[in-house]
């Protein structure tokens, strides 16, 4: 019948699910995406930074957003608390924010500047279902608000907590974040604007690979000044944003104890095997389900049904 | 035919005055006063009082590295630079670029920073770095509004101006 062997077809059918799973096994074995080799970063040295808020204010003006009640030179804000005693945060009204810190050791304050990092492996773009994010060839991640649903999956994905979300908005609301300045700027080779106004150069940037050799060759030439560490070189599979620091970076409000992989692979191995169920299995189970209705018709099931009723 | 020989005169006389400068180049030449506005787009411009810094800092080099040809004991200009002679470039911005992050630059830096000249800040982060480290550790003003005094953008930038309203 068909053509058609119930041999040949379950042959068949065991060939496809081994080819599924050896196709997913070489996904697998895949090394981690480290980021484009052009891809442009920012490296933030915390010891330059002096907490002046320059950069809250040229990335305000930048992307045209609400002024907030407290003019930038007010350094008051760095006695802001939220409710559970957090410090600020990004949000739909600022895309970046600098706290200080008070170094358990005493000494001078510390100044850390927070926004997206541009993971090389962004989490909200592996938890986004509808593709809304995109991690550039710059190095930017950037977000499209035509396509988003505002499951704001990417709020909780995100290892960081950055992306924000416009509650204000009762009819449109999106997500708001950092866009590393990709669409006036990063693609005209322009620096972010918060690089551009910094007065310490506090903010460097260039290539990723290029800010890593200059982090570590900063800190090989002062061990005694900096913490032999470069936040985002390696966490969560690396970051176009990093920081290099005089003061543990665990008392700087960093996660430290984020994962060197990015966040996909510890879901990989199950979406791996989605496409498997989802495309062989109907096609198996229906063929099953086909021979065995043949034979069950040669072996007259249906008239013995029919006897019962 | 003249205007060749009009630019050989020049060319002579350019070649003479650079073969003079370096040997000019001393703290009483530079003017007592320097006015710097590379931040004029937010920022009035800033008065920096040369005379005045010469009296207070202990040598040339603490700013000008080994450009007027003082010894210089910094690490890294004196693996090169320890019995150099003054060079023609003095002025900060000579050396530091006003525009750090273009392509250009960024394609310069990856080109040689690597060799020499490793991690040269911009002209505003060499000239912030090199003020405000000082002027904190002399205990001296270091408020941003001590120096500067933002103009009409500069307020509305911060908050302050018109675009509040």
């Amino acid at each position: 019948m068909g053509g058609i062997s119930r041999r040949r077809f379950l042959e068949f059918g065991a060939a496809a699910v081994a080819t599924t799973v050896a196709t997913s096994k070489r996904s697998h074995a895949t090394p981690n995406f480290e980021g484009y080799p052009e891809g442009m970063g920012v490296l933030v040295d915390l010891t330059k930074c002096i907490g002046c808020r320059s950069c809250e204010a040229a990335c305000n003006k930048e992307h045209g957003l609400p002024k907030p009640e407290k003019p930038f030179d007010d350094l008051s804000v760095f006695d802001e608390r939220g409710h559970s005693g957090q410090m600020r945060r990004p949000d739909e009204t600022r895309y970046t924010v600098v706290n200080r810190y008070e170094p358990t050791q005493g000494g001078a304050p510390v100044y850390r500047k927070i926004q997206c990092n541009h993971c090389n492996e962004p989490a909200c773009l592996t938890s986004c279902f509808v593709n809304a994010y995109t991690k550039t060839k710059e190095g930017a991640v950037v977000y499209n608000p035509e396509v988003c649903v505002g499951c704001r999956m990417c709020m909780t994905a995100c290892p960081f907590y950055v992306p924000g979300y416009s509650y204000s908005s009762a009819t449109n609301p999106v997500i708001v974040k950092c866009n590393f300045c990709y669409d006036k700027r990063l693609v005209n080779g322009l620096p972010p604007a918060c690089v551009e106004i910094c007065p310490q150069e506090a903010l460097l940037f260039g290539h990723r690979e290029e800010l890593i050799a200059i982090g570590k060759a900063r800190i090989k030439a002062e061990p005694d000044r900096y913490i032999d560490h470069i936040y985002g070189e390696e966490e969560v599979g690396g970051t176009s944003w990093m920081y290099i620091s005089s003061e543990p970076f665990e008392e700087l409000g960093f996660d430290t104890t984020l994962q060197k992989k990015p966040i996909i692979s510890n879901v990989m191995g199950f979406l791996g095997m989605v496409p498997m169920v989802l495309a062989i299995w109907p096609a198996l189970f229906t063929g099953f389900h086909l021979l065995a209705k043949k034979k069950g018709g040669e072996d007259g099931h249906d008239s013995e049904r029919g006897e019962g009723e | 035919m003249t205007s060749k020989r009009k630019t050989t005169v020049r060319l002579i006389l350019a070649a003479l005055l650079m073969l003079a400068l370096p040997a000019w180049a001393s703290a009483a030449d530079a003017p007592d006063v320097i006015a710097i506005d590379l931040l004029e787009r937010y920022y009035e411009g800033v008065e920096f009082e040369h005379a005045m810094h010469v009296d207070i800092a202990d040598d040339c080099y603490v700013c000008h590295h080994h450009t007027v040809g003082t010894v210089t004991v910094e690490m890294g200009c004196a693996d090169c630079h320890e019995e150099s002679d003054a060079t023609l470039p003095i002025a900060c911005k000579k050396c530091h670029d006003p525009n750090p992050f273009s392509a250009a630059q960024i394609a310069k830096r990856e080109l040689e920073g690597r060799r020499f000249h490793i991690d040269k800040p911009g002209l505003k982060g060499a000239y912030h770095r090199s003020c405000l480290g000082c002027h904190e550790e002399m205990g001296a003003p270091n408020g941003c509004d001590d120096c500067h005094r933002r103009n009409e953008a500069g307020e509305e930038l911060f908050g302050l101006g018109p675009a509040d309203m």
